[in-house]
């Protein structure tokens, strides 16, 4: 009871030491802060077009499904039971070439004595865009089919630029992470240095090494915290006016579902800045503590 | 209590202790006098253990603190009290707070903080600068101050590195008249000193040095001072 009483007490008066060496630090604190915030806030911007490239991705894969056209000489409603058959497949829809042309003439002034020039045709959609590819093939291979329509331009656009921006975000995260571990750091380095005297004092006074080492290594992460929550702010900001312009641009053809999933993303790039930011700061302020600080 | 056994401490080429041995029993009060050079720092540091030996054994209530784990160094300068020449204050804490410190690192309770803290003022005759900075006080103030944080853990020995070294002779005179009442209560007192003078009125032992080496050691009463 004594002895976890005692923990408490001395985990209180670490992060008491903690607030007062912050407090302290005035201006200084602002100094890292502001540039761990530059940091994360590039670090977020990376991750944010990575992951809006990977959800039009999957929205546009989503929504595409093939249109396959067929000759005369099958019965659609047929083959549209054995294409329902495959495996993957989550809808096929009939569009009978009669139905299509009465459709067509209503909205055209055709002249009567023109033949229906239209082939029946059917929509595919599959269950995981995954196996989009493999199951065209397999239709493609069908007898009757003289025809398959869709857009792979437009999936392999998506696709290269999603893998450009996950190799660049890897890269630039690596290297802001080095960054930022180098400068908090250095900048608990100052801290320990203009506290030479104080942190003497509490050696020679028999203070247990992680008592005094705690309040810098707290110090770093009370600057991540700050530091991502900063952050965070401009990139809500920036995706919000992007989104603005998207839906003022081409909103109707902006894929559905796109805005609830992109809202949910901020939080998920707040989380990964706080960890990140948690991370490389501890670790710059361990660093720097194992180096500057002989106990 | 402390017991030196040809303890031997070399900077490079350079000898800080010659083969130095000496005991002291538990409750005496002991001065260490000698000019710059003479080791008097060495012997202090290798006490609380701020150096090692280069040779030899250093033994504080039978504990080899030369031989100790380093993650045990913190429990050793718990258990003995070291004041300084320079005071070694938090300037940006009170008096009180400065003699709390190491109660607060050891997860004291707050209560008993306060009982400890007044009492280790009372003891220096400083109860009425409790709240009060260390650049507010005098510099016979501020010792008391640094004899009050170590004294407050209640440790057996109590040692002083020229404890007087930035004080005018009447203050260093009732610093250590403190230390001797402190002795009187039963704490082993070791101070490293150059004040000759004082040294000559306390009649307590003496252990001079000169060069490295124990030069005399001599009981209380019988140490007849060097011509300065």
């Amino acid at each position: 009871m004594d002895f976890s009483a005692r923990k408490v007490r001395m985990a209180y008066r670490m992060l008491y030491e903690t607030v007062q060496d912050i407090w302290r630090g005035g201006w200084s604190n602002w100094v890292v802060i502001s540039i761990l915030t530059s940091v994360l806030a590039i670090f977020g911007f990376v991750l944010q077009l990575s992951f809006g490239l990977n959800l039009i991705g999957q929205k546009l894969t989503d929504q595409l499904e093939f249109s396959v056209y067929l000759s005369d000489t099958v019965d659609v409603r047929d083959f549209a039971v054995i294409v329902g058959k495959l495996a993957y497949v989550k809808r096929v829809e009939v569009i009978d070439k009669d139905v299509a042309w009465d459709e067509f003439k209503r909205n055209f002034t055709i002249a009567e004595d023109i033949q229906n020039p239209l082939p029946n045709t059917i929509h595919v959609r599959v269950a995981n865009p995954e196996y989009l590819k493999s199951t065209i093939t397999a239709v493609r291979s069908m007898l009757g089919v003289t025809d398959i329509n869709y857009a792979p331009g437009v999936l392999g656009f998506i696709n290269k630029l999603k893998t450009l921006f996950q190799v660049v975000g890897i890269m630039m995260a690596i290297l802001l992470g080095i960054v930022t571990i180098v400068i908090t750091g250095n900048t608990i380095q100052l801290v320990i240095h203009s506290r030479q005297n104080e942190i003497e004092v509490l050696r020679l006074m028999g203070v247990e090494d992680w008592y005094i080492k705690g309040p810098l290594i707290f110090q770093g992460i009370f600057y991540a915290i700050i530091s991502a929550t900063l952050a965070i702010i401009p990139l809500y900001l920036l995706q919000a006016f992007l989104w603005d312009t998207a839906q003022n641009l081409i909103g109707s053809a902006l894929p559905t579902g796109l805005p609830q999933c992109y809202a949910g993303n901020i939080f998920q790039i707040y989380y990964i800045l706080f960890v990140v930011g948690i991370i490389v700061s501890g670790s710059g302020c361990f660093w720097s503590t194992r180096k500057y600080l002989k106990i | 209590m402390i017991h030196f056994v040809n303890v031997t401490k070399k900077y490079g080429e350079l000898k800080a202790l010659d083969d130095v041995s000496f005991q002291i029993p538990a409750g005496e009060m002991v001065f260490i006098v000698g000019p710059s050079g003479a080791g008097k720092s060495t012997i202090m540091r290798l006490l609380y253990r701020e150096e090692k030996p280069t040779s030899g054994q250093v033994f504080v209530s039978n504990v080899d603190v030369s031989r100790l784990p380093n993650n045990q160094t913190p429990l050793l300068r718990r258990r003995m009290g070291v004041i300084f020449q320079d005071f070694k204050l938090l300037q940006n804490k009170t008096s009180f707070e400065n003699i709390a410190y190491p109660l607060f690192a050891i997860g004291m309770d707050h209560n008993e903080i306060k009982k400890r803290v007044h009492g280790a003022l009372k003891v220096v005759s400083l109860t009425n600068k409790a709240n009060d900075f260390p650049r507010n006080l005098s510099g016979g103030e501020q010792q008391r101050v640094g004899v009050a944080r170590a004294i407050v853990q209640g440790p057996s020995l109590l040692i002083a590195d020229e404890p007087t070294g930035n004080l005018d002779p009447a203050t260093s005179m009732e610093i250590f008249q403190l230390l001797e009442k402190i002795n009187q209560r039963g704490t082993t007192v070791m101070i490293a000193t150059h004040n000759q003078q004082i040294v000559d009125q306390m009649r307590k032992r003496v252990i001079v040095m000169n060069n490295g080496k124990i030069v005399s050691d001599v009981q209380a009463g019988t140490y007849i001072p060097q011509p300065q």
